[in-house]
């Protein structure tokens, strides 16, 4: 999945400029609840970003006298020029690796270097959710396969027999590398049967679990 | 030796056959070989005779166990599961007869190539059966046996006390010799391809950076699908330019698969013989620049074998010997002998036609994600800042 893809249409981004002040951004970081300012010229280039953490560190202590507030700081002073950046057309798992490797918790997407739209590390959690079907209306099923054991296309196959339908599969190796994991999100309020069904057919089903 | 560049060559190296119809095939190097010849670029005097690597030297790049079992399969017969624990399968690296020596002739022409180099021989040497770059430390991969670029730096650095820069421009990830030295502060690794999210192995993204000792000492830049040349051209010149400022090599070694190439199967690049022109130039002047010279060219991938390989490999011999033919067409007696043994057309010219395929409709949009990457994948040198860099008129 790409950029453009998750964010479809992009929201507006809030943004100030680099002669904007320090007090400037701090309202409007308050104002609509977010953590980081991308900062642009008057074309719409972005030129830089800023943090809560880089306001905090150029406010003054609230122990200090308020008198000697640098709070008419330019952001031109504080903001990080040098920034990671990607484009709408990068994959959603190129993205995940670069807040992973780069521990960034907000990244500007940029198209022809105008700002396009800013992804939040909450925002790639919310997609991994929808990734995995877990905020739909369905029952999960999770099954073990073994490495030369049951296959996926017999797993599916039991429901399609069953005319029970699925909204999400997510196949993936267990964490100790022998054996994979799928899990299917089902369309049925009562799996008992289909776990039962998958079970006659020599599947490991680990949910759900049969009733003692 | 009377040229200052060597050209790796023997009719052993076609025993690294990993069957009639499989994509890899050493008659590439041969009609490379011929085809400089027909040119009258190459004589026999700048021919060097690869020696076989020796066991220990294999093992200086992988498992005991691995290279057992690869000896083992001149006798014995293993079973699938066995195979495919060590990478080997019928439809991607097949068994094939005297793999294990075959492997060993094509690694010790690598080192055969390494050695002219570094002891003075020659400034460049050229050995085009070598490039396995995808083989691992204790298994086979994308149809490479024993890693034949890990075998030469290990026996180079066992020697000498220097820094090697690997540039790897075949169109796919040269992940075997990036883990190879990912730790190692010594060998910086560079390697452009087609990214993962599409093509094998699916490594190289851009935080693959190295590790310990060794982070910040690989890069790389995967480009997207229908890249073109211009787009790949800027990301390469930027990469290799800086990545050499930065590490400031002594030696330079170069894997060349031509798989990129618009008429290959198994890509997605649509990069034309201007590309591969160019690739061995930079190679040739940052050489000269950073190691007085010192540059050892691999071939690797390269899946069209009668109209691209032979045309994009005799590049870089030509760029090692300053060789620019004085016409623009292939030599008919080279092109009327082996457009006997295909069905392809081979090509009247050296380039390519303007009109080879149909324009691009998302151009702008690749170029500015490959930007990106670059700018991303080259980060932690230091940089411009955003904004004047981007801006476009």
């Amino acid at each position: 999945m790409l950029v453009r893809e998750m964010i479809d249409p992009p929201k507006a981004v809030v943004t100030v400029t680099a002669q904007q002040t320090v007090s400037d951004a701090i309202c409007l970081m308050n104002e609509h609840k977010i953590r980081h300012l991308p900062v642009v010229d008057k074309d719409g280039f972005l030129i830089g970003i800023v943090s809560d953490r880089d306001l905090r560190d150029a406010s003054p202590s609230v122990l200090e006298n308020q008198a000697g507030s640098r709070h008419d700081y330019p952001i031109m002073e504080i903001m990080t020029k040098h920034v990671i950046t990607g484009t709408p057309d990068d994959f959603i798992e190129d993205i995940a690796a670069l807040f992973h490797e780069f521990r960034i918790s907000c990244l500007p997407i940029l198209s022809e270097g105008k700002l396009y739209a800013m992804i939040t590390n909450s925002d790639l959690l919310n997609m991994f959710m929808h990734i995995t079907g877990a905020n739909e209306p369905s029952s999960h099923i999770e099954l073990k396969l073994e490495k030369h054991g049951k296959s996926l296309y017999g797993a599916l196959r039991i429901l399609e027999q069953m005319h029970i339908g699925f909204s999400n599969v997510l196949m993936y190796k267990g964490i100790h590398q022998d054996c994979n994991r799928l899990v299917i999100r089902s369309n049925t309020m009562k799996p008992d049967r289909l776990a039962a069904e998958l079970r006659k057919e020599g599947y490991e089903v680990l949910w759900p679990q049969e009733k003692q | 030796m009377k040229s200052h560049a060597a050209f790796v060559y023997g009719d052993e190296l076609m025993q690294y056959k990993l069957g009639d119809d499989h994509p890899f095939n050493p008659i590439r190097v041969k009609m490379t070989e011929e085809l400089l010849r027909a040119v009258g670029n190459l004589s026999s005097e700048e021919i060097l005779k690869p020696r076989v690597a020796d066991d220990t030297e294999i093992l200086a790049a992988h498992s005991v166990d691995y290279v057992n079992f690869i000896k083992s399969l001149n006798t014995i017969e293993a079973d699938e599961d066995r195979l495919y624990g060590y990478g080997l399968s019928e439809e991607e690296t097949p068994v094939f007869a005297n793999m294990h020596e075959a492997a060993k002739i094509v690694c010790g022409a690598t080192l055969t190539a390494a050695e002219a180099v570094m002891n003075g021989t020659v400034k460049h040497a050229l050995n085009l059966s070598g490039g396995l770059h995808h083989a691992l430390y204790g298994k086979a991969s994308g149809f490479c046996v024993y890693n034949d670029a890990v075998v030469a730096i290990r026996s180079i650095l066992k020697q000498y006390d220097i820094k090697i820069l690997y540039v790897d421009t075949d169109a796919h990830h040269g992940d075997g010799v990036q883990w190879a030295f990912y730790e190692d502060l010594n060998v910086c690794t560079l390697s452009i391809h087609e990214t993962g999210r599409y093509l094998f192995p699916g490594t190289g993204g851009i935080t693959e950076r190295g590790a310990g000792q060794g982070l910040n000492f690989s890069f790389n830049l995967p480009v997207d699908a229908f890249t073109e040349d211009d787009s790949w051209m800027e990301c390469y010149e930027q990469a290799f330019l800086r990545v050499a400022e930065s590490f400031r090599p002594d030696l330079i070694l170069t894997q060349n698969g031509a798989d990129g190439h618009y008429y290959d199967p198994l890509t997605h690049l649509y990069l034309t013989m201007d590309t591969y022109r160019k690739i061995p130039l930079l190679a040739h002047r940052l050489a000269h620049e950073y190691c007085d010279g010192r540059w050892v060219a691999l071939g690797g991938g390269g899946y069209d074998l009668a109209r691209v390989v032979p045309r994009a490999w005799a590049q870089i011999w030509f760029a090692m010997t300053e060789f620019t033919p004085s016409d623009n067409r292939l030599p008919l007696k080279w092109t009327e002998k082996w457009q006997k043994y295909t069905t392809q057309t081979i090509p009247t010219f050296w380039n390519d036609p303007h009109d080879l395929y149909e324009p691009i409709p998302r151009k702008e949009e690749i170029e500015y994600k490959n930007a990106s990457t670059l700018r991303n994948a080259l980060y932690i040198l230091g940089g411009e800042e955003i904004g004047n860099r981007f801006r476009r008129n």
